[in-house]
């Protein structure tokens, strides 16, 4: 057997084996923290009520008892009525219809912001972690000079480039959610490669690629998935806090944070439009933040911190 | 000490550094014509060339650049595009309100955080601990503006004893400085309480209980010091998570500090105060940082005598 | 040797409020511990050794409780002292030095604070007095320099070093009883002699009590006159030193001694006890060791053994109860 073939034999083993630690840590981890997660019954209750939302935003059409655009001008800032459960809004709209539909822009953008960030942050956080070095100086350099502005002021800056609306919305809550991830993961990564399994994995000839895909980055996990849970309602509040600037979604497309804005010139007359949508933010947000916090200590309970 | 005063200060002149690459970037590739923006599209094309060239406009972007650096050193931003007033004029007279604004806020979430975060951590697992901590929660995930909201409906509209906006009343303050304390205040408790917890899970808590030290003194001599280390890390993220909360506080407030100038500025497209504000806050940022980490290396012994490898 | 009792332990009994259930970490043990006397506890870790030494100091923290028993210091209940009288108890009758010296130590003090503090609090002393008597301590337990090392924080220092300012620590009030739990197990095994050597010398000097934890008994032969065996919260042999090694009764007495790998000995394997240590949560019934020891017999499985005493030894077996013969 030639030397070459013997070695990549020995590879092949070492990976095996170092996968296999992987997997049987993994495994145990998983159905520990699921044992830990059932026994929180409130952290279960916010995930059934989020699942519930996301049910009720993509049936929103056919749940919501009128179109979120329909104006009835007679019938202008109205108290809660049979007709109008909440009651109605400026323009004569109903506010529950209105409430309804725009937990379909809170939801998007807090999912879309996410499928942006944490590729970037992973993928960031884990080359600056595993080279360290110039690399890691650069990269953390970037990260500092990116969270020395106050977010919503960058937001509002990038909003400005990027222009109003949805989209610019998910570009812009992208750049800047991936930056406390990437720091996240670079922490766990120098951690981690110090470890044994990832000496075996390079003992046996493993690429830097492999390592960083195959050993570090599914050790993560567990921290990536109590970041997402915990960022998204961060998005979600953003999201609202540029629409209620003026910055985010435009009208008349129905978004909790621009509701908000145009209720504060009602707020004597029609109070409910400025409680009940702020009511809805406050529970979406509620839920994944109890979800966060439950999912953190059943998975991870060293980001206490977080 | 001194080489980690050192590297802390490069570290942050540095990161001023790319702050400024980064402002001037994006104001950069943003679509638009400034000048066009500033004189409101009446211009002819002649007048246009003109003011471009006054501002400087006309140079190959790294020489704008260089210009837009030495001139941001002495702190010197321009005029306002829309009304021509130097922009550092318009900042000294917002940020002492929003600085003003920011540290009532932070001494009200400093003095309910740590109040309450002990309690809480003192008494785990009870209901006092639970009954917080339940609240806390409700606290962050209720967004700053629409809090805010709601206390000027109920005490502004409705029991109609503070003002609902404006910075004439006397108690203009009190329901801003709410807002935003009860908000950090809350995010902090949660922090603290952990810290605390950890703390006071340590063996050095068992030692000094072993020795004989009171109970009341193993929490305010031996884990206070060693939970403030977390604890002023968090505390410079919040002063500084503050001043984005103020941004929008202050918008639902109608007060004129910096958060109405930044949002103002973007509405109007006005890139000189953008930018100022911009560079402003950064500025800020990194020398509460630097205070942090300097803080940092007096309370922990291993940072100050080996030099900051952590 | 002097027998007059320091300590009395009658029927301790303590337990955890876990999640899963109660564990009753250490069930009704009783021993005595004499003045001047070594005395060490030998056990697997989480045969209730450490909670013991603990309980002596009722240092025992939610969701622990010591739920039964007396633990008498010159004739006072320790378990009945108010929260003043535990003050002034721990530390200055009884003191006690830990595993992990770096995690023991508080990171953020020098170590001449952390020694003045439990001087100050038991004595009315000025600082200069209790600067004095730190630096003599530091010296007596052979730390060089001790009047640099005074100001020193605990992560300048090497783990023997630490270990042996945790050492000064509790020797700082002459304490009549000095409790070690593990004290060598985090060091290196050159340092660990040292340590163990110090103990020794200073028990002499100062005419106190030590009692001594350990899992290895290696350990135990050098510096101990009596020793007990814990085994699942139970002491199953207790016996002086000399007894245990040429003559162990209890079954796991015999499989730790022949579990410690002989030089002198050309053995090809290392002897290992089989079975698992049971799980304290759960009701057993009969002797805890029956599912390991080769000796065990249907009684073993089915009745509680009692202590008998054999000789000067006092075991918990059935092997020496009076119908191990006739026994299923």
């Amino acid at each position: 057997m030639s030397i070459f073939n013997r070695r990549s034999q020995g590879k092949d083993l070492a990976e095996r084996l170092g996968a296999r630690e992987d997997e049987l840590r993994a495994s145990t981890l998983y159905r520990d923290a699921w044992i830990r997660l059932k026994k929180n019954k409130l952290a279960l209750f916010a995930f059934a009520a989020i699942v519930v939302i996301v049910i009720i935003a993509i049936f929103a059409p056919l749940i919501a008892p009128y179109a979120p655009e329909t104006q009835d001008l007679k019938n202008r800032n109205q108290g809660p009525s049979d007709a109008h459960l909440l009651g109605t809004d400026s323009l004569g709209r109903d506010l529950l219809s209105r409430i309804i539909h725009g937990s379909r822009v809170s939801l998007m953008v807090g999912i879309i912001t996410e499928c942006i960030a944490v590729p970037l942050g992973v993928l960031l956080g884990s080359i600056a972690g595993y080279y360290g070095g110039k690399i890691d100086a650069v990269i953390s350099r970037i990260i500092e000079t990116l969270s020395s502005f106050p977010f919503i002021l960058f937001a509002m800056v990038l909003m400005y480039v990027f222009g109003t609306g949805l989209v610019a919305v998910f570009v812009a809550l992208g750049i800047i959610g991936w930056i406390g991830l990437a720091r996240l993961i670079r922490g766990q990564v120098i951690q981690l490669k110090e470890r044994e399994f990832v000496e075996a994995a390079r003992a046996a000839g493993a690429s830097d690629l492999t390592i960083i895909f195959k050993h570090l980055i599914p050790n993560c996990l567990s921290t990536i998935i109590v970041v997402i849970t915990l960022d998204i309602p961060d998005d979600i509040v953003y999201e609202a806090t540029l629409s209620f600037i003026g910055l985010g979604v435009q009208p008349p497309m129905p978004s909790w944070g621009s509701m908000l804005a145009e209720s504060m010139k009602y707020m004597r007359d029609n109070p409910g439009y400025a409680i009940y949508p702020g009511l809805a933010l406050m529970f979406l947000v509620l839920m994944f933040n109890t979800l966060g916090d439950g999912l953190r200590d059943a998975l991870d309970p060293k980001l206490k911190n977080l | 000490m001194l080489k980690y005063i050192l590297s802390r200060l490069g570290q942050a002149v540095i990161v001023l550094l790319l702050a400024t690459i980064v402002t001037f970037v994006l104001v950069n590739v943003a679509p638009g014509d400034p000048v066009i923006t500033m004189l409101q599209k009446r211009a002819d094309q002649a007048q246009i060339d003109r003011v471009r060239r006054e501002l400087g406009l006309d140079k190959p972007l790294i020489n704008q650049y260089f210009d837009f650096l030495t001139k941001a050193i002495r702190f010197d931003f321009g005029n306002s595009y829309s009304n021509r007033i130097p922009v550092m004029q318009l900042i000294k007279q917002a940020f002492p309100v929003t600085i003003k604004l920011g540290l009532w806020s932070l001494l009200f979430a400093a003095i309910f955080g740590i109040t309450v975060g002990t309690l809480s951590a003192v008494f785990r697992g009870t209901l006092i601990d639970k009954f917080i901590m339940l609240l806390a929660i409700f606290q962050i995930s209720a967004p700053a503006f629409w809090f805010a909201m709601m206390l000027q409906i109920f005490f502004g509209l409705h029991l109609k004893i503070l003002p609902v906006s404006g910075m004439s009343h006397p108690l203009w303050m009190v329901l801003p400085v709410t807002v935003l304390g009860l908000r950090y205040g809350a995010m902090s408790a949660r922090l603290i309480r952990t810290s605390m917890l950890d703390a006071l899970s340590q063996d050095y808590v068992r030692t000094a209980k072993a020795k004989g030290v009171a109970d009341i003194l193993v929490v305010m001599k031996h884990v206070l010091k060693n939970a403030s280390i977390p604890i002023m890390t968090m505390l410079g993220g919040m002063l500084r998570s503050m001043l984005s909360g103020a941004v929008v506080v202050e918008r639902v407030f109608g007060i004129q500090g910096m958060g109405k100038l930044a949002i103002d500025a973007v509405m109007s497209r006005d890139i000189n105060i953008i930018q100022a504000t911009c560079l402003y806050s950064a500025f800020l940022f990194v020398i509460i940082n630097l205070i942090v980490d300097l803080t940092y290396g007096l309370l922990d012994p291993r940072i100050r005598i080996t030099g900051g490898a952590k | 040797m002097a027998q007059e009792v320091l300590i009395q332990v009658k029927d301790l009994l303590t337990q955890f409020r876990l999640d899963d259930g109660l564990l009753t970490a250490v069930n009704g043990i009783s021993f005595e511990i004499h003045k001047g006397e070594t005395l060490g506890i030998v056990g697997e870790s989480g045969c209730g050794k450490s909670v013991t030494a603990l309980s002596l100091l009722n240092l025992i923290e939610p969701p622990g409780k010591v739920a039964g028993g007396e633990i008498l210091c010159d004739g006072v209940n320790v378990l009945k002292m108010n929260k003043r009288e535990l003050r002034s108890f721990r530390g200055n009758q009884i003191a006690m030095v830990f595993q992990e010296p770096m995690t023991s130590l508080n990171p953020v003090f020098t170590v001449g604070n952390q020694i003045d503090e439990v001087i100050r609090i038991h004595n009315r002393v000025s600082s200069h007095e209790a600067r004095e008597r730190t630096i003599e301590l530091l010296r007596l337990v052979n730390i060089p320099l001790p009047e640099q090392r005074y100001g020193e924080y605990p992560h300048q220092l090497s783990g023997g070093m630490r270990q042996r300012v945790m050492i000064a620590m509790a020797l700082a009030c002459n304490p009549k009883l000095l409790i070690c739990d593990e004290p060598t197990t985090a060091l290196d095994v050159t340092v660990q002699a040292q340590v163990l050597k110090l103990i020794n010398k200073l028990k002499r000097q100062m005419d106190m009590a030590i009692m001594l934890i350990t899992h290895d008994l290696a350990v135990i032969s050098s510096i101990a006159d009596r020793v007990i065996i814990m085994y699942a919260g139970q002491i199953v042999e207790e016996a002086i030193e000399r007894e245990i090694f040429t003559n162990p009764l209890h079954p796991y007495t015999e499989a730790l001694l022949k579990s410690i790998p002989s030089l002198s000995k050309n053995t090809e394997e290392l002897y290992m006890i089989k079975g698992m240590v049971p799980n304290l949560l759960q009701r057993h019934e009969g002797c805890l060791f029956a599912p390991r020891c080769e000796y065990a017999r249907e009684i073993c499985r089915s009745v509680e053994p009692s202590s008998c005493l054999v000789g000067n030894t006092k075991v918990l077996c059935h092997k020496y109860m009076d119908d191990w013969e006739v026994a299923p």
